[in-house]
């Protein structure tokens, strides 16, 4: 009809459980998503992302001295009229940035009813439908232990169904190995880009690990660390007295008994925790998001526009 | 201490088994509440916990198991119902009574006023009494009242008890029946008496006798000095010959040993009225009147007190007397006269304003018969004028009714007497009080011949000349001569004879009585206080101390009261024909006489003396299986609340 005519927002088929959590609200607020993210990155083309290559891009980035088997066509004339030397025009290589969505399927992220997870994979999806929308290649690894379960980068709007399809699969279950994981991650990744690690980093051993190797790999880490609150603080209300703490990625059992300060010194350790695992980050460069998941999904993408430098 | 609930031998098993059990739950491990976590690692850190720390943690487990133990040992001593030896004696009632009459306020020996005394007594009586015992305080005063009701000691003792001192003798007869009812039927009864001793010899016998009877009877005595000085009697009335004014006759009794120099003041109201020093010997009395005060309507107070240091030993209750004179209706007097007897006509205005006389003029030629109107009294003295027909319903007095035979006069003729001589009187009757008519010269008269109920005030050798008779509520006196034909108006005995007529014919009783004893049944013409009591039903008496008795039946226009109260109270007609009419009256103290101990000496009362200080019982709050729970309960709820197991277990 119109060249002009917005594209209808993709539906979901029909006969969906009615506890997806990609439903129909869901792709609302993905169309509401996409709208936002197009004023945010208005003017530019796209799968037009700078590298740190210089070719045959469209903007001017250096001159050099020319060199035999040089495009003759990228000689300066202007300059070589005023000047009487050759010099080359060299342009930033336009090239489009490969984003992977790293989702943590271990134990921990399934605890308290699985807010976490569930929390986990709507970001996931909703980043990976903002990226499609913006022609990117998205691909998503959901990693348990040192096992990698990926879903090959994919390109276009349509394929998010193949992306919704791809974690609704996923339970959250065994233990948390996020050094092994994103080690897989880096080796089945073979050109770099940005990969966006969605965990409670739950890992005592190889949390900031993980993000370094990463970095390590020429990738663009960026840690969203993802919190349940009551979890992160707990109420003495609900964990006082003689219990048995049980890991939820098993192995532990310990019998405590758990007063008002008992609970206030957990809460102090994980802060603790938290803050260690963002300081290091950020002393490397590395971004770094806190999400409670009492904080609806579509605010923190909208965070991750404006202060997490994922969409440039 | 002993054992009331299981014996030992049951206590240490189940106290054995229990802590048996409760040892075994704390060896065996706690069921714990499993909550997953996250990340373990993080708690396990959190939670790290020193030796220290640790070997605290057993050691309030320790601590635990030490708390449940206890519990256990209260729980086991409670069963067993641990009680004093003095408890587990059969449970006793004990019914109290008190001596509150007004000898009761003198003080004892020591100084202390003798219901403190008793008072102090009965609490120490209370506290000897244990939980399963029971008590009643009866207040044995010019009434007998309830001071505590049959009821656990406990109670009794918790209660405010109102022993003070009323204003007359204790009537130990009627609180002792009582007494007597109460311990009928109850465990292990007693009567203990709390008397000063000063009691009527009625009143000794009724307490021989309780202490000789089947129920365990004990007295005791808070004695002090016998001396009292009080006013024994005062009265005032209106002057027979001049009722416009007062007088006051008071009798100061002196009971102590030494004689007492004191001084009576009188006041009218706030005013003094008089005053007079006396010295009153030991045993003996003081009488004075003061025989002419101007304050008809006021109330009177008399007031007695040592003078010149002299401090009167006794009761106040006494020290102090009211009287009130009532106003008293001017009374309405119809003379029917021809005119001629001035005599009676001056005789008639020398009563003042205690009369009205309205003349009424009669001339037998007329044929009219006299309009005497509302009057209280007629007077008839027609002389020489026939007889008028005498109104009906109205007292009369009529002089020389047979002048003529023709004559309508009720008490009929007797014979025609020259020169009659009025040889014999009735002295003791109201009408002829100081009054003398032997000598008197009389020219002609007439006798009368009486009937059954009549009575002759005068005779003439032997045949009656001056008679009164009653008509149903109409009284009539006949005069057998003329005073006109006689000296007798010339005497001085002529106007009272006319006053003591007229007092007897309008009043029912002659006199001004307007005080009652306190504390004593009393009868109170109403008409004596001036008020018309016709048509009245009930009246309500409003006390000195300015409380209102319930209303009080009036029959016959007299008045039945118990006035408890010395001083002046008011009586208020409640219907009638003259409803909300009121009349002021005084109560006074009866006579005291000595306030010594009379059952001291008397062998009838030999051994029968309570224990003056009763050992107090060693606990007197509630069964002690009852606090050993309460403790339990409270160390359970410590123990929860600091050990936080009630989640877990």
């Amino acid at each position: 009809m119109s060249l002009f005519r917005r594209k209808a927002p993709p539906t979901a088929p029909a006969g969906r459980d009615a506890r997806d959590p990609f439903d129909e609200a869901f792709l609302s607020q993905l169309a509401l998503l996409e709208v936002v993210a197009r004023r945010m990155f208005r003017g530019r083309n796209r799968a037009e992302r700078k590298t740190r290559k210089v070719g045959s891009g469209l903007e001017f980035a250096d001159h050099r001295d020319y060199t035999p088997g040089d495009d003759i066509r990228n000689l300066d004339w202007n300059v070589y009229m005023r000047l009487g030397q050759t010099l080359v025009r060299l342009f930033e290589e336009d090239e489009d940035l490969p984003i992977r969505i790293v989702v943590d399927a271990s134990g921990s992220m399934g605890t308290s009813g699985g807010v976490k997870f569930e929390y986990a994979r709507k970001v996931a999806a909703a980043l990976s439908y903002v990226g499609l929308a913006n022609l990117d290649r998205v691909g998503i690894s959901c990693v348990r232990g040192a096992a990698c379960e990926t879903l090959p980068p994919v390109r276009g709007k349509g394929r998010i169904f193949r992306i919704f399809d791809f974690l609704r699969r996923i339970a959250p279950e065994g233990p948390t190995d996020l050094r092994g994981a994103c080690a897989r991650v880096a080796a089945e990744s073979t050109e770099p880009g940005l990969v966006v690690v969605l965990s409670d980093f739950y890992d005592a051993d190889g949390a900031f690990d993980a993000l370094n190797l990463l970095r390590f790999r020429r990738h663009e880490p960026v840690a969203v660390q993802i919190l349940a609150p009551h979890e992160a603080n707990p109420s003495p209300d609900r964990v006082r007295g003689d219990v048995t703490l049980l890991d939820a990625e098993g192995g532990v059992l310990r019998d405590v008994t758990l007063d008002d300060r008992a609970v206030a010194r957990f809460a102090e350790a994980h802060e603790r925790f938290c803050r260690a695992l963002e300081r290091n980050a950020r002393t490397r460069g590395i971004t770094y998001l806190r999400a409670s998941v009492a904080i609806p999904f579509d605010d923190l993408i909208l965070r991750l526009f404006r202060t997490g430098g994922i969409l440039r | 201490m002993s054992l009331a609930g299981w014996p030992l031998a049951q206590i240490a098993a189940f106290f054995a088994v229990g802590t048996a059990a409760v040892t075994a739950l704390y060896l065996l491990k706690m069921r714990r509440r499993r909550v997953v976590v996250p990340f373990a690692a993080l708690w396990e850190q959190a939670l790290r916990t020193s030796e220290a720390r640790r070997l605290a943690r057993r050691f309030r487990r320790l601590v635990s198991w030490l708390v449940q133990v206890t519990v256990l040992a209260l729980l086991a001593l409670a069963l067993g119902d641990p009680r004093p030896a003095a408890w587990l004696r059969p449970p006793r009632t004990a019914i109290l009574v008190v001596d509150t009459g007004a000898s009761m306020a003198a003080p004892t020996h020591d100084g202390v006023p003798r219901n403190d005394a008793a008072r102090t007594f009965v609490q120490a009586t209370l506290r000897a009494l244990g939980p399963a015992d029971r008590a009643a305080v009866l207040a044995a005063g010019p009434a007998v009242r309830v001071a505590a009701a049959l009821a656990p000691a406990g109670q009794v003792r918790a209660r405010r008890l109102d022993l003070a001192p009323g204003p007359g003798p204790a009537r130990l007869d009627d609180a002792l029946g009582m007494a007597r009812a109460l311990a009928r039927g109850a465990k292990n009864p007693s009567i203990v008496v709390v008397t000063d001793g000063a009691l009527r010899p009625a009143d000794r016998d009724v307490l021989a006798a309780c202490v000789a009877g089947p129920i365990p009877c004990r007295i005791h005595r808070v004695p002090g000095p016998a001396g009292n000085v009080g006013i024994a009697a005062f009265a005032a009335r209106r002057r027979p010959f001049d009722p416009a004014r007062v007088e006051v006759v008071a009798r100061i009794e002196n009971h102590d040993a030494v004689p007492h120099d004191v001084q009576l003041d009188l006041f009218a109201g706030d005013v003094p009225a008089g005053s007079v020093r006396a010295r009153v010997p030991a045993g003996s009395e003081h009488r004075h009147v003061f025989d002419d005060l101007d304050a008809p309507g006021a109330v009177l107070r008399a007031r007695v007190r040592g003078v010149g240091g002299d401090v009167l030993p006794g009761t106040a209750l006494d020290d102090e007397a009211y009287a009130t004179v009532t106003p008293v209706r001017p009374t309405r007097v119809a003379l029917v006269t021809d005119g001629t007897d001035l005599f009676l006509e001056a005789a008639l205005l020398s009563l003042g304003e205690t009369v009205e006389v309205e003349l009424v003029p009669w001339h037998s030629k007329t044929g009219q018969a006299p309009d005497v109107g509302d009057a209280d009294v007629v007077v008839v003295d027609v002389g020489a004028q026939k007889l008028p027909p005498l109104p009906r319903d109205v007292h009369a007095v009529v002089f020389d009714p047979w002048r003529h035979d023709d004559a309508d006069f009720p008490i009929r003729k007797g014979r025609n007497v020259r020169r009659p001589f009025l040889t014999e009187q009735d002295r003791s009757h109201p009408i002829l009080e100081d009054i003398d008519f032997v000598d008197a010269n009389v020219a002609r008269g007439t006798t009368f011949r009486v009937e059954p109920g009549d009575e002759v005030l005068v005779r003439t050798v032997g045949d009656p000349i001056v008679v009164l008779r009653r008509d149903g509520r109409r009284k009539i006196l006949a005069v057998g001569f003329d005073p006109r034909q006689s000296d007798v108006p010339l005497r001085v005995a002529f106007p009272l004879f006319v006053s003591n007529t007229l007092a007897y014919l309008s009043k029912d009783t002659p006199g001004f009585v307007a005080t009652v004893p306190a504390a004593e049944p009393a009868v109170v013409r109403l008409s004596d206080v001036g008020l018309d009591a016709k048509g009245t039903t009930t009246a309500t008496v409003r006390t000195a101390a300015g409380t209102t008795m319930p209303a009080l039946p009036v029959r016959d226009g007299r008045l039945r009261l118990v006035v408890f109260e010395p001083g002046v109270f008011t009586v208020t007609l409640d219907d009638g024909a003259a409803a909300g009419a009121s009349a002021e009256m005084a109560a006074v103290v009866p006579p005291l006489g000595s306030l010594g101990d009379a059952l001291g000496d008397d062998p009838r009362f030999a051994g029968a003396w309570a224990d003056p200080a009763p050992e107090p019982f060693p606990v007197v709050d509630d069964p002690l299986w009852l606090l050993l729970l309460l403790v339990v309960a409270a160390v359970a709820a410590v123990e929860w609340w600091t050990y936080h197991r009630r989640v877990t277990v």
